[in-house]
């Protein structure tokens, strides 16, 4: 019951938003009226034709005197081409209007509502949901409602008619005719819906092998030398024979299975016509209810239309349950809690004194990881953040950057809170540089313009040579104009660091937060790296994560991070002399140097 | 005559294609290769031949026992003749279902094999390729060779079916049945076909093309979406979410009006049809009014209802035509599939030696060894002369692109060395073979590949003979011991395809499991701890060189800390080595190695 209505809100709510297009639908369901209006009347003008071949044939090949109107069967041929040539030419009219209504300003208005959502969405949402999902809706599911609504006058409107008009028009040629069709017909429909079912059945499973399949394969390319190494290509061939041998049993059973629909359909159809054959044959030959060789020829062929139209109703309702799933995840998304802005305060002064006053934050309420933490940090000075990988050293950044907020406590940039102010000025104090090196796809100019896009072409030269790396983008063909994108290999990931640094010392902020490289740098760039970094802190408040231990030593305050939670804080010295984690991992170091 | 010299034209393009399609060498050239795969079906494929025979005729007899039952039924008013036609119908109605369903039975039997079997040979050459051949097509081509191409040859497979069997089966039936009623109007019917085909194949010429366009489009809005999803910290940090979403609503409106050249292309697919199919109709009910009005013609058999039957055929002679301009329309798309998976499947084996299985053992040495690429003229490695004595701990020291990786190819006889040779115990890796060499050592690669299957399954791939308990030994040496009791299901837990639910340090973990419980001469980390902590690598690192006490082993590393404690190490740069010793005598003799210390461990740890 609860479910009933759920669908039934999900639908009026998309009909709600076809609201703009509405003066389009109605003319074009107008318009579909006039194609179905005339698509009915050929078999009455066929019927007519037919009986006039036929009244002049019957006495005529008996040598009996016989006329035939050539003007009136003239007339009728062309009337015949009129109502074909107008009806297809309305479906083609229909056609180009709700192509272009819908995809413009249906499915592209709801994209672009979905891509302006995301601006308003907590960081915390697009960190909880696999970005491919959030990709998903925003195409496949969008395509899907827009099928719907496209289909929707194709399917009730025309088709409704169709139906209507059909059945009308042959019950008042022949009700007994009009019986066996009414009852035949929709019978294949039936057997080919359930048909269908059952191969979906194996379709489904060869889908789902298909997708072992693939990951197999991936996993076995990607891996090709470890596969080498330890001989295993006979297991993966193995494997991969296996899942071939289900998906080809399952395939041919479900290609044998959809195979048969179209012969049964087939007959059931075949039958409906020898049916009218027979009856109309018999009715005609005694003529009996006006019966005529005409009348067997509409029959014929109202009873090939019938099909059409039912079929699209019911494939329009198999589609409603796939669309209310789409929309509903659409729609999931666009009512998702928004981020709410206070506007008491303005931007920070930009002095760079930071305080965390006892801060209480966790991902999960049920874990939670930092309690009453309380941190003072004075314009200029440095905090190096250490502890093993996937220790959760970047939930400060989180909460620096307010990406996340805290529980409970408070955090002050130059004395005021941070949750007083929008987050875009609490913002304008920092700069970031973080491992995953995350350039968009466009020119080297642009990308290191990003933070200041009003900045002089001098002041973008200049921020990339104090970050080292204004000599290699003029030794690249197109200079600043190198277009970077997901194809680009000619620049390494260490360089693709330079540009960020460049990126952050153009945007020139008081606080910076730098999430120091690791892997992927060769050691000419490493020190470029190092030197330049040291370089941008500077007279500059920062937040490091640290990996190196030059960072750590002369760093104002250390904060120790493991499962997630802060165990120590303190200077190298205090933290050494406490002889605790800090100290265990330092001394590990030191234990492989010696 | 503007209009009729355009349609030359068409014509002329048309020709041209058949011409290719049916004697000229590119798809034939690539059909050929394909035909060996359809060979074990043949005796189906005639099969299918017969059947479709049989179901078309029985359906196209239909409507001239309908136009029987008319002439000879209803005029004659004769109901022994009506039944006796109707009940020959039904017959035939059944006999041609019958047919059918035959036929999709042994159409599924041959669809579904050939996929398997295409599926297999491709993945069978592939998985048997050296590296040499493996690199030239790469690993996402050969991904897409394996996976779309190999399925859209397959979906193919059963449309060529359609086009060689069915299609003109379907054409010659209708015209011949026509025949049967009046000449002229059959005559009409074959007419239709290059007209309906000439309406018909400049709309859907273009189709693939569009459709692929606009895959093109939604591809290029999805990746705008992926970047913004990713850099969500930065695009905030800078304030440019309005930025971003201008981006991605532009790409939108793009995609919107491809989708929509698309989509309206195919639209008029239909309707078209069906205007071709009726306007027939139309011109030979005309025409055989006009001609039923000669007394000879009528004479000779011409009747209403023949005129009515003829006039049914046009829809069986349509939907053959609409057949064939499709299978124009992915031509040249198959093409392009057939070629990339038959390049593959020329491409030769990788000779099988396997090894002995003997444990060789002693001093690993490398004699001026130089590589370059297949390919390519700038060499890679040159020079190397590195000797590693039974025993010793190695390390080999770099940044990203000096070469580091290469030697451990070559080390592991994925190629061999264009200059210079390796040996083993005094014994060439030539003399050894290519199953030895890799029998002798093993190595925990870079990525820490693992598989889908049991964390049991993926450990003993080192050693398919090894009990539970040296399992558990090794995987508590590579510090793994925690995550495996952390699951109920224990050594027995599933990881996922390639590895996608666990960690990066704890794929490098079990790799390094893998790789010392293989039984073998030496042992080579690459890159093995590069995930992993500095407290976690103490610890294994300490239990490592327990287990591999007397063992030679080699360490590939970007990282100081890890090689200043071993017994040699080399520091290679651009491909060469540029200094060879301790830690101690490195830090006096070798520039490169200090830079390296300096810039890793600050100047304390100097």
């Amino acid at each position: 019951m609860k479910k009933g209505n759920t669908s039934g809100k999900t639908v009026l709510r998309i009909l709600k938003d076809t609201k703009p297009i509405a003066g389009w639908l109605v003319l074009g369901a107008f318009v579909s009226l006039i194609s179905v209006a005339l698509s009915l009347v050929t078999p009455e003008i066929l019927r007519a034709l037919s009986d006039r071949l036929y009244d002049y044939w019957e006495p005529a090949h008996l040598g009996q005197p016989a006329v035939f109107d050539k003007a009136k069967f003239g007339m009728e041929c062309v009337l015949l081409a009129a109502a074909y040539a107008g009806s297809s030419l309305a479906m083609i009219f229909e056609m180009l209007i709700m192509n272009n209504v819908v995809s413009r300003h249906f499915t592209c208005a709801i994209r672009i509502r979905m891509s302006d959502k995301i601006r308003r969405l907590p960081v915390r949402y697009i960190d909880q949901t696999p970005n491919g999902e959030i990709i998903s809706h925003m195409t496949d599911d969008v395509s899907v409602m827009g099928t719907t609504v496209h289909s929707f006058l194709e399917t009730l409107i025309s088709g409704v008619l169709k139906l209507a008009g059909i059945i009308v028009l042959i019950f008042m040629l022949n009700p007994i005719l009009a019986a066996a069709v009414v009852v035949l017909v929709p019978l294949s429909l039936f057997l080919s819906a359930k048909i269908a079912g059952r191969s979906e059945k194996y379709f489904a499973s060869v889908r789902k092998t298909n997708g072992k399949l693939y990951a197999l394969t991936e996993e076995t390319f990607t891996g090709f030398d470890t596969v080498k190494a330890f001989h295993q290509e006979k297991r993966q061939r193995e494997r991969q024979a296996a899942l071939c041998g289900d998906m080809r049993a399952a395939a041919q059973k479900g290609t044998f299975l959809a195979s048969i629909v179209q012969p049964i359909v087939a007959l059931t159809n075949n039958i409906a016509y020898i049916a009218i054959c027979i009856i109309g044959g018999i009715f005609a030959a005694n003529n009996l209810f006006g019966m005529s060789v005409g009348t067997i020829v509409a029959f014929v062929l109202y009873a090939r239309m019938f099909a059409g139209p039912l079929e699209s109703i019911a494939q329009g309702f198999s589609m409603l349950q796939q669309t209310i799933a789409s929309s509903e995840r659409v729609y999931k998304m666009l009512d998702e809690e928004e981020m709410t802005e206070a506007t008491e305060e303005t931007a920070p002064d930009g002095v760079g004194n930071v305080r965390f006053e006892n801060v209480d934050f966790s991902y999960d309420p049920k874990q939670p990881l930092i309690k009453g933490l309380t941190i003072n940090v004075r314009a200029g000075e440095k905090v190096a953040v250490v502890g093993p990988t996937g220790g959760g050293k970047t939930t400060i950044v989180n909460l620096l950057m307010r990406f996340y907020d805290v529980d409970g406590g408070r955090i002050l940039v130059d004395g005021k809170d941070v949750y007083r102010m929008p987050r875009s000025e609490l913002r304008s104090v920092f700069s970031m540089v973080l491992q995953d090196t995350w350039l968009f796809s466009g020119t080297i100019y642009d990308n290191i313009a990003y933070g200041r896009p009003d900045a002089t072409e001098e002041e973008v030269h200049e921020a990339a040579r104090r970050a080292h790396i204004d000599r290699f983008i003029r030794s690249l063909p197109d200079g600043y104009n190198t277009v970077i994108n997901e194809e680009t290999t000619n620049i390494s990931g260490g360089q693709k660091q330079l540009l960020t640094i460049a990126r952050a010392y153009l945007a020139n902020r008081p606080i910076l937060i730098l999430d120091e490289a690791t892997s992927n740098v060769d050691t000419r760039t490493e020190i470029l790296i190092q030197r330049t970094m040291d370089d941008l802190m500077k007279d500059r408040t920062s937040f490091v994560i640290a990996h190196r231990l030059s960072t750590i030593v002369d760093a104002d305050t250390i904060l120790v991070v493991n499962h997630g939670t802060i165990v120590e804080q303190g200077t190298h010295k205090e933290l050494l002399a406490k002889n605790g984690f800090y100290a265990e991992i330092y001394n590990s170091q030191y234990e492989l140097l010696n | 005559m503007p209009c009729f010299s355009a349609a030359n034209e068409r014509f002329r393009e048309l020709n041209r294609r058949l011409l290719v399609f049916c004697r000229a060498g590119p798809y034939t050239e690539a059909m050929k290769k394909i035909f060996p795969f359809l060979k074990p079906y043949k005796k189906q494929l005639i099969l299918t031949g017969a059947l479709c025979l049989l179901f078309t005729l029985g359906g196209a007899f239909l409507p001239y026992l309908m136009s029987r039952i008319v002439d000879d039924g209803i005029a004659a008013g004769n109901m022994g003749v009506i039944l006796k036609l109707g009940a020959l119908m039904l017959g035939l109605a059944v006999i041609s279902m019958l047919g059918a369903i035959w036929m999709g039975a042994v159409n599924a039997r041959v669809s579904a094999g050939f996929s398997h079997d295409l599926t297999r040979s491709i993945f069978d050459k592939a998985s048997a390729l050296d590296f040499e051949n493996f690199s030239k097509i790469g690993t996402s081509g050969l991904l897409t060779r394996s996976t779309h191409d190999v399925s859209t040859i397959s979906g193919a497979s059963s449309m060529f079916v359609n086009v060689v069997v069915v299609v003109p089966i379907l054409l010659a039936g209708g015209v011949a049945f026509a025949f049967l009623s009046d000449r002229v109007l059959a005559l009409i019917l074959l007419a239709s076909m290059p007209v309906a085909f000439l309406i018909l194949f400049p709309i859907v010429r273009h189709l693939d093309g569009l459709w692929k366009l606009s895959d093109e489009y939604i591809d290029e809005q999805n990746r705008l979406m992926r970047e913004r999803l990713s850099g969500v910290r930065v695009i905030r940090a800078f304030d440019k979410e309005a930025h971003e979403h201008g981006r991605i609503a532009h790409a939108t409106e793009e995609m919107a009006k491809y989708i929509i050249r698309a989509n309206v292309r195919a639209g008029y697919v239909n309707p078209l049809c069906m205007l071709a199919l009726n306007l027939a109709t139309v011109v030979m009910l005309a025409v055989g009014a006009n001609r039923l009005q000669d007394p000879g013609l009528m004479n000779a058999g011409l009747t209403a209802g023949g005129i009515i039957a003829t006039v049914q055929y046009v829809a069986l002679i349509l939907n053959g035509v609409m057949m064939l301009s499709w299978t124009f329309v992915f031509l040249p798309h198959l093409k392009v599939c057939v070629n990339r998976v038959t390049e593959v499947l020329d491409l030769p084996d990788e000779p099988a030696e396997a090894g002995d299985g003997t444990i060789i053992g002693g001093d690993l040495v490398l004699e001026n060894v130089g590589f370059a690429y297949p390919g390519s003229e700038l060499k890679t490695v040159s020079g190397v002369n590195m000797t590693v004595k039974a025993g010793q701990t190695a390390a080999l020291i770099g940044g990203t692109g000096s070469g580091k990786s290469t030697i451990l190819k070559l080390l592991l006889d994925f190629y061999a060395p264009t200059e210079g040779s390796i040996s083993l115990g005094g014994r060439s890796y030539e003399e050894i073979g290519r199953g030895g060499v890799r029998e002798n050592i093993s190595a925990a690669l870079q990525k820490g590949m693992v598989f889908e299957g049991t964390l049991l399954d993926n450990v003993r791939m080192g050693d398919p003979d090894a009990d539970d308990n040296a399992v558990k030994n090794v995987l508590d040496i590579a510090q793994m011991t925690e995550f495996a009791e952390s699951h109920e299901e224990g050594l027995a837990y599933r990881l996922a395809q390639s590895g996608a639910n666990i960690s990066g340090g704890q794929k490098q973990r079990i790799s390094i499991a893998r790789t010392i419980l293989k039984p073998a001469s030496v042992y080579v980390f690459d890159d093995s701890f590069s995930a992993l902590d500095f407290l976690t690598e103490s610890k294994l690192r300490k239990a490592l060189n327990r287990y591999l006490a007397g063992k030679t082993q080699i360490i590939i590393t970007q990282r100081a800390a890890t090689a200043m404690r071993c017994d040699v190490i080399f520091v290679i740069e651009q491909g060469s080595i540029v200094g060879t010793g301790t830690h101690a005598e490195l830090m006096k003799t070798c520039e490169v190695y200090r830079e390296i210390v300096r810039s890793q461990l600050g100047g304390d740890a100097v």
